[in-house]
């Protein structure tokens, strides 16, 4: 029997008189890579922020590996292999490119004996490799994310949440990072990336699930969600041409 | 490096001591040697982790104090009773720093502040009451074991902490103080750090007030105050924060230069010139005196 | 406590609270629009008592205008330091500054005062001169007419800074730049301006307070140090962004004060605002009415 990784149960946020996520219910199970698209506002990055300790929910629980993880701190649910970056987690500006992977490393959830043998692997598979001894502060917008994304893969968790991996990278880039993220599926661990570039999203996961108001409007095959009406409409509504993935 | 530097330094001192017996010259020394005690004791927690403690008089203050009242009243001989200073020094720093470290960085930097000078202050109205305060004569006038004490506790200090900065736990300190929340998303225990910093710069600080008390002869509430709090980062801003050996730098240009200079006027004015080196180091030279030989810039 | 020391207690400890309300709002109001601790409140505190001394005994200026010149002389150092030292950078940072700064000023007093360069004022100890002499009885309590004075003139300045962020065009303008720097300056406000303005206004503030608290006791140039703890103990005890909160933080810790001068001892005066401000610290950050979180 596979047991889910992560169970999302009527997960529901208030902020004032706003509620920006509204009872969301999903499951997420072992090596899935799962996308989560939605206009601006819809809720994404609350319903992160939620999953991962950085804020508490209103209602409802979030179940990680059988445990209950609702309302705890980002550490602990760190600890249990549930990693997320971006927005509020991002690398150390004032640390070298090898250092920040070398912590993240050290801090896996796979305790490694050896994290300086994982750092030059990492590296290199991001493109990152003849930049090590750099200060990340002297990095490219680009590499700055490349080396977020090293991060999370040094930390090796169960499940891994990334939001907008994408954003302001080359299409070489953004091939570069996909091809990251499908590796580390292989090796065991489960993504869920929220994205605005619909289509190179569509090329790498699974599984959908679309977020409209703080609702969940559709999930399922890409192919499927793509062509749901509710979800075109939420998207054209909002101005995005969704066939090129870009806003209009 | 930087270990190689400390080790370097302590074997000069070392030979000053064989080379002279001049007093003035050991004294000066050991001053020095004290400050750049504190001054990298400072620097773990402050330039390493990102705490900004402007409170060191206080560990200090209890190492001096834990040392006179070992010796007065349970004969403790003076090598025992700095290394259980040190142990005291920490114990009393959990107390406070526990619940000090979870607050916000102004806020920490008030509390350490002033809790030295609230002590200073009791200490007063308690000396007051009972009259009494500790003298440690006997030791006072054995300047050559003072001189020692100092210098193997400074490279105690030094290797110790150059040990810890440069290293995998160094480095842990170091992304707290970049980025906390983020060090912590990373799964960072980052109380437990911050913990073991505070307490290695108590440690030390703790230590070196006790040689302090043995070289003065008496602990006293001035013992807790806001010079020995505050020289030690001005040694440390001119020197280079974060770099622990900065601190040493700094103590031998502001404590060493000053003391040597002996026009009447500058040594009244030391203190207004270290203050104002210090103003003006971080006005123009935000990385201090090593960061810019290591050529960074802010 | 005979029904006379109450009454002691009750009268001394309202006229000096009044004092504190002014001396913990000049600190927060700067707090509040520049979001800076400032590190050298207390030494500018420290400066006007001496400034005035000078000007008084040495350049034998009337009392008051050597009081007017040394609200000026703070007034134009807070520009200089909000300007230069405490400008654009993060919050810890310019507190550092601001704390070494008050080193400095500590220090130079110290030197000016007794140093081999200037021996000759090393005997006389520095001090503020009371200027208006007598006393009045108050519900039978003794009180000097220099603290009536001075709560008249406290409240004075607190009425019209009320009036002025109030109904005036650049209280307004104060009153944006602390909730919102970014938006203020969309809205054609120069925050930068407005900002050095309050770190004036917040110096007269500490100027006018200093005038008033040292005159019955002797200059030291470490007295900052008790000031800028006094005015964050007020501030963080009754709660940052809370004015109900600091003014009743205020008589709290004048009250305490005054306690312990009369009835318990007057060593312990100074600890004991020290006390309460650590223990509310490790215990209850954001103070008794606090909004902000720690």
């Amino acid at each position: 029997m596979s047991e889910e990784l992560l169970v999302v149960d009527s997960l529901t946020k208030r902020f004032g008189g706003l509620v920006a996520v509204n009872c969301v219910s999903f499951k997420i199970g072992d090596n899935e890579i799962v996308g989560l698209i939605g206009p601006n506002g819809a809720g994404k990055t609350t319903l992160f922020n939620l999953i991962t300790g950085f804020l508490k929910p209103d209602q409802g629980k979030v179940i990680f590996c059988n445990k209950d993880i609702t309302g705890k701190s980002p550490a602990y649910i760190s600890k249990l292999g549930l990693a997320r970056t971006f927005q509020i987690v991002r690398p150390f500006l004032n640390l070298k490119v090898f250092e920040n992977v070398l912590l993240a490393a050290m801090f896996s959830w796979k305790r490694e004996k050896n994290p300086q043998d994982v750092v030059e692997g990492v590296l290199r598979q991001l493109g990152l490799e003849h930049k090590a001894d750099v200060k990340a502060t002297q990095l490219t917008h680009g590499e700055l994310k490349r080396l977020g994304v090293a991060q999370a893969i040094a930390l090796k968790p169960r499940l891994l949440l990334l939001d907008e991996p994408f954003g302001g990278l080359s299409l070489k880039e953004i091939e570069i990072v996909s091809e990251a993220i499908k590796w580390l599926q292989k090796s065991g661990t489960s993504i869920l990336i929220v994205e605005h570039r619909v289509r190179e999203l569509m090329k790498l996961v699974g599984r959908v699930i679309a977020l409209d108001q703080g609702y969940v409007i559709a999930s399922g095959k890409p192919e499927e969600v793509v062509n749901e009406k509710r979800v075109i409409e939420a998207f054209l509504g909002r101005g995005i041409d969704f066939a090129s993935g870009r806003r209009s | 490096m930087p270990i190689l530097f400390v080790v370097v330094i302590a074997v000069l001192l070392v030979l000053v001591e064989a080379v002279t017996q001049n007093q003035f010259y050991l004294g000066v020394f050991t001053l020095i040697t004290m400050y750049a005690v504190l001054a990298m004791s400072w620097d773990i927690l402050s330039g390493v982790t990102g705490y900004l403690n402007f409170g060191l008089a206080f560990p200090f203050g209890v190492g001096g104090y834990t040392a006179a009242y070992l010796w007065t009243a349970y004969k403790i001989a003076p090598v025992e009773a700095i290394a259980l200073s040190g142990l005291s020094a920490v114990f009393f720093g959990f107390l406070i720093g526990a619940p000090s470290l979870r607050l916000k960085g102004h806020y920490f930097i008030m509390v350490t502040l002033l809790v030295p000078i609230a002590t200073s202050e009791f200490l007063d109205f308690a000396l007051v009451q009972d009259g009494s305060i500790f003298g440690v004569n006997a030791v006072v006038n054995n300047t050559s074991f003072v001189y020692n004490a100092s210098v193997v506790i400074f490279a105690l200090t030094g290797i110790a902490l150059c040990a810890v900065a440069y290293s995998r736990l160094g480095l842990v300190l170091r992304s707290i103080k970049d980025d906390e929340v983020s060090a912590q998303a990373l799964g960072i225990k980052t109380a437990r750090y911050k913990l073991i910093a505070f307490s290695l710069s108590n440690l030390f600080s703790g230590m070196i007030g006790a040689v302090y008390v043995f070289s003065n002869g008496v602990a006293s509430p001035t013992n807790f105050g806001l010079l020995f709090s505050a020289l030690p980062v001005f040694m440390c801003a001119l020197g280079g924060i974060g770099t622990i050996v900065g601190g040493v730098i700094g103590a031998f240009i502001l404590e060493g230069a000053i003391d040597f200079l002996r026009i009447s006027y500058i040594q009244d004015a030391r203190l207004l010139i270290s203050a104002t080196l210090l103003v003006v180091i971080l006005l123009f030279f935000p990385k201090g005196i090593w960061g810019y030989v290591r050529g960074e810039s802010k | 406590m005979t029904y006379v020391s109450f009454l002691s207690f009750f009268v001394l400890g309202l006229t000096l609270g009044i004092v504190y309300v002014l001396l913990s709002e000049g600190f927060a109001l700067l707090y509040g629009v520049a979001g800076v601790l400032n590190g050298s409140y207390g030494a500018l505190y420290m400066v006007v008592g001496y400034s005035t001394f000078l000007f008084f005994f040495y350049f034998k200026l009337g009392i008051l205008a050597s009081i007017f010149a040394s609200l000026l002389l703070v007034a134009f150092l807070s520009y200089l330091i909000q300007k230069y030292i405490a400008d654009e950078r993060n919050t810890l940072d310019a507190l550092f500054l601001t704390l070494a700064f008050a080193f400095v000023l500590q220090y130079l007093v110290s030197f000016l005062q007794c140093s081999s360069a200037f021996r000759s004022s090393c005997q006389y100890p520095a001090f503020v001169p009371v200027f208006i002499n007598g006393s009045t009885t108050f519900l039978g309590v003794s009180i000097f007419n220099q603290y009536l004075v001075a709560d008249g003139i406290t409240i004075a300045i607190l009425l019209a800074l009320w009036v002025v962020l109030s109904k005036t065009k650049i209280g307004k303008a104060i009153r944006a730049v602390s909730q919102d720097k970014l938006a203020a300056s969309l809205v054609g406000i120069n925050p930068m301006r407005v900002i050095l303005l309050t770190s004036v206004i917040s110096a007269v503030m500490a100027g006018v307070s200093s005038v008033f608290l040292t005159s019955y006791q002797t200059l030291d140039p470490t007295i900052g140090w008790n000031i800028i703890t006094l005015a964050f103990a007020i501030v963080v005890i009754g709660g940052l962004g809370s004015l109900k909160g600091q003014i009743l933080a205020s008589f709290i810790l004048a009250y305490a004060r005054v306690y312990v001068l009369l009835f318990y001892n007057p060593l312990l005066a100074d600890f004991v605002s020290l006390a309460l401000l650590i223990v509310v610290l490790l215990v209850r950050p954001q103070g008794i009415f606090g909004k902000e979180v720690v």
